[in-house]
């Protein structure tokens, strides 16, 4: 009896320890933590130079690489791309910027934004897509009453009735063991929505990491083996179509580098990457007539690469942000908790063991408490004691709670 | 001896597990009379997207379901023996005492799974003839941790119900609360698939939550 009860307190002792390091934490980040404001990062085609806002008080502040604050109005006339809406509604919008006639469609079309989160990339996603047909004779694409696979081999599966459609699956299966494609499919990216001008299919990744472009085409199979460099694994793929039809796709790469697929008889083209890191920073593409803009934004950094449209580097900013823990309540939290556990993560949609582990200034505090502990535990029981003494050790002030509230029975 | 004590178990118990049977087949009705009319009134494509890309759970109401039965069987189970200290007598048979204890806990586990089995294998069967098992699959890996939490209930409520003093009831009490609460969290579909083998050998452990609070009964700890 007294061995199971041990180990049940062990168990016990070591449930709180854990429930603990996920409350405690949080609790004290939601008494103690501030919101530090990221700002957003423009570069003005009027200037040539980088602009800023960000949270600040009750309004945004808007200001230069030298501090010089702007207004919202002058912001806007230095960003006409961003903001040419407001800027023909106050009848500012200027004819032509650098010698370039600013026609609006022009502007409206050439203006590019899209930012891809770490919790798009790392997420279970279910493998089943509707394959939308790209030339449907009509003004508006319609969602076909089947979803793919591509496991074993390609299936079409009718939604009403969860059959296998033959004919249509053996069609496709075929045209892609014909284009030489290793099943299963590793990751299918594709933008399944009726609600864009045109549809360009999926970007597969095949089980040996080679990359297939399939449509639908009249009903009929396009399948395009996309030529990537040697020895590069795509992680994700983000497809939108754009009536602009300068790239398909753009791709990042397991090591954290970032290609677009061009129009350009598929052409890849690598851009700027450095300093991006797929797991913790948003990566956020902005581009417009002049410049394309590549930004990494997480909440210790922001870096923005601006290049021209053939992806020739222009400039660079960065920026390192305070945190919280660059003040005291970091310091703080640091000396009090060995670490931080959770289930759960904001830029992660897995459930996993997240932790933060805690330099060893922790020690400091969890010997205190050990001496404490030691000090004034009444019963005197050594080898208990010692357990439980080195549990405070390890665990600080997670551990003196748990042994302090589930006492050791003699 | 153990033969006549799950007879014992299994008095005690009847009419809550049969309870819990109603109420799981209500559920299933509940589900499944739903899926349907959800399917009817918009599209099959269109629940498949929101499915996939909407992490939309038509099995969602099952969620506390383990949970509440969990609470039921070790209800049943144990509030008989502590009320009038009928648990004394149990632990005075010609047994060893923590071997009663544990049979006592693995009766509640058994009738637990086989309350459960019979729910997931419907489940698992309605959504394989309206899914594919792409769909399936993650919805299983989605309810696997809600059944745990079933039996986490079990094991907390047992150990809470067994312990003599109430301090020490709130104690594990808010030790429990906090643990099941991290097996309900709201993710997305599939989400648990990384852990979901941990917090199976882990839910299995607490199988011997109790034992302390057992012991503690036996000494009458005040």
């Amino acid at each position: 009896m007294i061995f199971s009860a041990k180990l049940s307190r062990y168990l016990l002792v070591i449930t709180a320890i854990i429930v603990v390091s996920i409350i405690l934490p949080s609790f004290y980040s939601m008494l103690f933590y501030n919101s530090y404001p990221v700002p957003r990062v423009y570069f003005s085609p009027v200037s040539k130079d980088f602009l800023f806002n960000k949270a600040g008080g009750k309004d945004l502040l808007r200001y230069d690489r030298e501090g010089k604050m702007y207004t919202r109005e002058e912001f806007e006339r230095l960003t006409p791309f961003f903001n040419y809406r407001q800027l023909l509604y106050r009848e500012e919008m200027p004819d032509s910027l650098n010698g370039v006639a600013l026609d609006i469609q022009d502007v409206k079309l050439n203006n590019v934004f899209y930012a891809i989160k770490p919790y798009d990339i790392f997420r279970y996603t279910i493998m089943l897509n509707p394959l939308i047909e790209s030339a449907p004779g009509r003004p508006d694409l319609q969602m076909p009453h089947e979803f793919f696979r591509i496991a074993e081999k390609m299936e079409f599966i009718n939604c009403s009735t969860n059959e296998v459609e033959a004919e249509l699956s053996n069609l496709f299966n075929n045209a892609l063991i014909e284009n030489g494609f290793a099943f299963p499919a590793k990751n299918v990216f594709g933008n399944p929505s009726t609600r864009k001008p045109f549809d360009e299919g999926y970007l597969v990744v095949d089980n040996s990491d080679k990359l297939f472009h399939i449509k639908r085409i009249k009903n009929k199979p396009f399948i395009r083996k996309v030529e990537i460099p040697e020895g590069i694994k795509i992680d994700y793929i983000h497809l939108r179509e754009s009536n602009l039809k300068e790239q398909y796709a753009l791709f990042i790469t397991d090591d954290n580098k970032i290609f677009i697929i061009s129009y350009d008889n598929y052409r890849i083209i690598e851009i700027p990457s450095e300093g991006y890191d797929r797991k913790e920073m948003q990566l956020v593409i902005k581009g417009n007539m002049f410049y394309r803009e590549i930004g990494f934004v997480s909440n210790k950094i922001v870096k923005t690469i601006v290049t021209d449209r053939n992806y020739k580097v222009i400039d660079t900013y960065e920026e390192t942000l305070k945190t919280n823990e660059d003040y005291l309540v970091g310091d703080v939290s640091n000396y009090l908790f060995p670490f931080k556990l959770s289930l759960t993560s904001s830029d992660n949609l897995y459930v996993d063991f997240y932790s933060e582990i805690s330099d060893l200034r922790f020690l400091i505090v969890s010997s205190l408490l050990a001496v404490f502990y030691l000090v004034f535990s009444r019963k005197r029981d050594n080898k208990f004691q010692l357990i439980d003494t080195i549990i405070i050790l390890v665990t600080g002030i997670y551990g003196l709670i748990a042994v302090v509230l589930i006492k050791h029975e003699s | 001896m153990y033969k006549a004590l799950a007879y014992k178990e299994w008095i005690k118990i009847r009419w809550w597990a049969v309870g819990s049977l109603i109420l799981e087949l209500l559920l299933l009705i509940y589900i499944f009379t739903n899926l349907r009319a959800v399917i009817e009134y918009n599209s099959a494509e269109m629940i498949w997207s929101s499915i996939v890309y909407k992490s939309y759970m038509f099995f969602q109401s099952l969620k506390y379901v383990p949970f509440v039965v969990g609470i039921f069987i070790s209800v049943a189970q144990y509030l008989p023996e502590v009320l009038d200290m009928k648990l004394k007598l149990t632990l005075h048979l010609p047994l060893e005492e923590n071997r009663v204890l544990l049979f006592l806990n693995l009766f509640g586990t058994t009738t637990l799974l086989l309350l459960f089995i019979p729910l997931v294998a419907v489940l698992v069967i309605g959504s394989s003839i309206v899914f594919p098992s792409e769909i399936t699959y993650a919805m299983i890996i989605s309810i696997i941790p809600w059944f745990l939490s079933g039996f986490l209930s079990y094991f907390f409520v047992s150990a809470i119900m067994i312990e003599p003093t109430w301090s020490r009831r709130l104690v594990i009490a808010i030790i429990g609360y906090f643990l099941i609460n991290e097996f309900l969290v709201d993710v997305i579909l599939g989400g648990f698939i990384k852990i979901i083998v941990v917090l199976i050998v882990f839910t299995l452990l607490y199988n011997y939550a109790h034992m302390l609070s057992g012991l503690r009964f036996k000494r009458g700890s005040k």
